[in-house]
């Protein structure tokens, strides 16, 4: 297939598990930060923008982190690049260039969430979020529910999973990183504690899966452990890089080269593998937040990687004017 | 006579270039008492080569590579039996043909230059008029490599007075078509007895009443059983051996080896 096919489908992929999380979290989060002292809730109105990842552009633009500026922020800011909005009109945009590989469900299914967010009546939304969360949210997971329903699971399939997984492999990692400091800072077994741990589950849709794991006990090490580690719950990030490296293998089928040779692979499985063999009590308290920066760097760099070795375009400039070929005199 | 030819290109580039995309006319021609026993292409980077048959029965091999790449070869191995003479299958042209091939073309102006080379050689036989055209042709023009290139028109190397089969061809084609003699370019290879050898060029004149003659002008001769008939077209622009396009800011070096044997 072309790499630039390829490219479109893994980033729309990206795009819509994204725009699904930062939805989820703003959602969860809306609920549990009502009941915190004023103080307190700007500093987890503040993790919550840390967890996106773009807390720099949000400094710059509001001086203040609440309910209002962050979902502004979060929902349709112009200037910021991973707004709900943005990131759904990128999922269309990267579907619309390659139309005729998927089916003509998805592209009304991506179509409904697209226009949903256009439609969004702002003022309305600010001061009751919860329906319009809820059905972004419902129309991205029907998204991808309908792309494994409908598709084809050949290689395109492949590169809409593997943009799918790495994104929530990225997201939960991110959602971890942003909630974890401020959790620190709360004394463990309060009820405080617990509804932000339970908060942070809901967050990654966790809460349920993982009572129904830990027999209702919630603690700290508990919780980022399952979040962290769990190979059966599909957005722990284990599970999700686990699945990136199940779709590389099934992408390279026709390759006969070991799965080793591939320096994506490689670098990816050895990721893994150190979350794998990895003993929760060594990143608790204050070595988190060192540990999820690192890996986020190391993603981020397999994420470059991924780029280069399946959609290389270095050589090809968009607006460049094809050439001609020399021609042979002929003697 | 039965020939094996060789013709391999190399295109290398001084940076990647990507989504090339390739049209080659190197199969020898199936006609007029030509038989093309086997041929094939093959391309490095390897890739499926698919073909057509273009408006003057010539086949034409396309191909792309897209991904990124630095150089490309194509090697085209065809084996073939021709005639000791060369005799035509048709004998007359449609109009649209006839048209075609008494117009003046890019290579091939009608100049007052070129008429005047040629008006005098006229005479009432067309036949002797094709050949004197010809005999001036070959007694004017020197032979040298290097004077002119792949994009000299049949004006400029009048002009010059120099040329290689290309440019006697070009030559050749205007001066029989402004003297009303329709004229075809002809791409093909010449067996030179296992010397160096490269893709060659003639003319065929359609005589009427008698049909297409085939005649080379660098030699000074009528086409014989040494001769390969690669395609025909009006001039080198409906004929390349190799033409293309790529994208990316390289600078493009291309070699061609061409061999010529007998078996």
């Amino acid at each position: 297939m072309l790499s630039r096919v390829a490219e479109s489908l893994y980033w729309m992929a990206r795009y819509i598990e994204r725009a699904e999380d930062l939805t989820r979290l703003l959602a969860v989060n809306f609920n549990a930060l009502l009941d915190l002292r004023a103080g307190d809730a700007q500093r987890a109105w503040q993790s919550l923008v840390k967890a996106t990842g773009d807390d720099t552009l949000f400094a710059e633009l509001h001086s203040e982190a609440d309910a209002h500026t962050v979902t502004q922020f979060m929902v349709w800011e112009p200037l910021n690049p991973n707004s709900i909005t943005a990131c759904i009109l990128r999922a269309r945009e990267n579907a619309r260039g390659v139309r005729e590989q998927i089916t003509s469900e998805m592209w009304e299914g991506l179509n409904r969430l697209y226009f949903l967010t256009r439609s969004v009546e702002r003022p309305s939304l600010l001061t009751n979020p919860a329906e319009f969360f809820r059905l972004v949210r419902d129309r991205a997971q029907a998204f991808q529910g309908i792309t494994t329903a409908t598709m084809s699971h050949g290689e395109p399939y492949q590169f809409i999973q593997l943009g799918l997984y790495f994104e929530r492999a990225d997201k939960t990692a991110r959602i971890l990183d942003g909630k974890y400091l401020y959790l620190n800072q709360l004394p463990e077994g309060s009820a405080e504690t617990s509804l932000q741990l339970i908060a942070l589950l809901r967050s990654c849709s966790a809460f349920e899966p993982y009572r129904r794991a830990s027999a209702g006990q919630i603690n700290v090490a508990n919780v980022v452990e399952y979040l962290l580690l769990n190979r059966e719950f599909p957005r722990a990030v284990l599970f999700s890089l686990n699945s990136c490296l199940q779709t590389l293998d099934r992408i390279g089928e026709e390759v006969t080269a070991p799965p080793r040779s591939n320096p994506l692979r490689r670098a990816l499985g050895r990721l893994a593998a150190d979350l794998d063999y990895l003993d929760i009590q060594d990143v608790l308290g204050k070595n988190m937040d060192p540990f999820l920066s690192g890996f986020l760097v190391r993603l981020n760099l397999i994420g470059d990687e991924l780029s280069r070795l399946y959609f290389n375009t270095s050589a090809i400039l968009p607006d460049e004017r094809p050439r001609q070929q020399q021609q042979q005199q002929q003697q | 006579m039965r020939l094996k030819i060789e013709h391999i290109t190399t295109f290398t580039y001084d940076q990647l270039i990507s989504e090339a995309y390739t049209e080659m006319r190197l199969k020898p021609l199936d006609a007029d008492g030509q038989r093309c026993l086997s041929f094939s292409l093959v391309t490095e980077p390897q890739d499926a080569v698919l073909n057509y048959t273009d408006h003057f029965g010539n086949a034409v091999h396309h191909f792309d590579v897209i991904q990124p790449h630095q150089k490309m070869v194509v090697a085209a191995t065809s084996d073939v039996l021709t005639p000791d003479m060369f005799s035509t299958d048709s004998s007359s042209l449609s109009p649209l043909d006839e048209f075609n091939y008494l117009s003046p073309t890019v290579y091939a102006p009608h100049t007052a230059e070129l008429n005047g080379f040629s008006v005098s050689l006229r005479s009432e036989d067309p036949l002797e008029t094709a050949l004197a055209i010809m005999r001036a042709l070959h007694a004017t023009i020197i032979y040298e490599k290097g004077a002119t290139d792949v994009k000299t028109t049949a004006e400029k190397a009048l002009a010059l007075g120099r040329g290689v089969c290309q440019d006697f061809s070009h030559i050749m084609l205007a001066a029989c078509r402004t003297q009303m003699l329709p004229a075809r370019y002809v791409s093909g290879y010449l067996y030179n007895n296992g010397h160096t050898a490269a893709s060659h060029a003639w003319v065929d004149v359609l005589i009427p009443g008698r049909g297409w003659i085939s005649l080379d002008p660098t030699h000074n001769r009528e086409q014989t059983g040494q001769y390969v008939r690669v395609a025909v077209g009006r001039d080198y622009a409906d004929v390349p051996p190799t033409r293309g396009i790529f994208k990316g800011n390289a600078k493009e070096k291309m070699d061609v080896n061409v061999s010529v044997t007998a078996f």
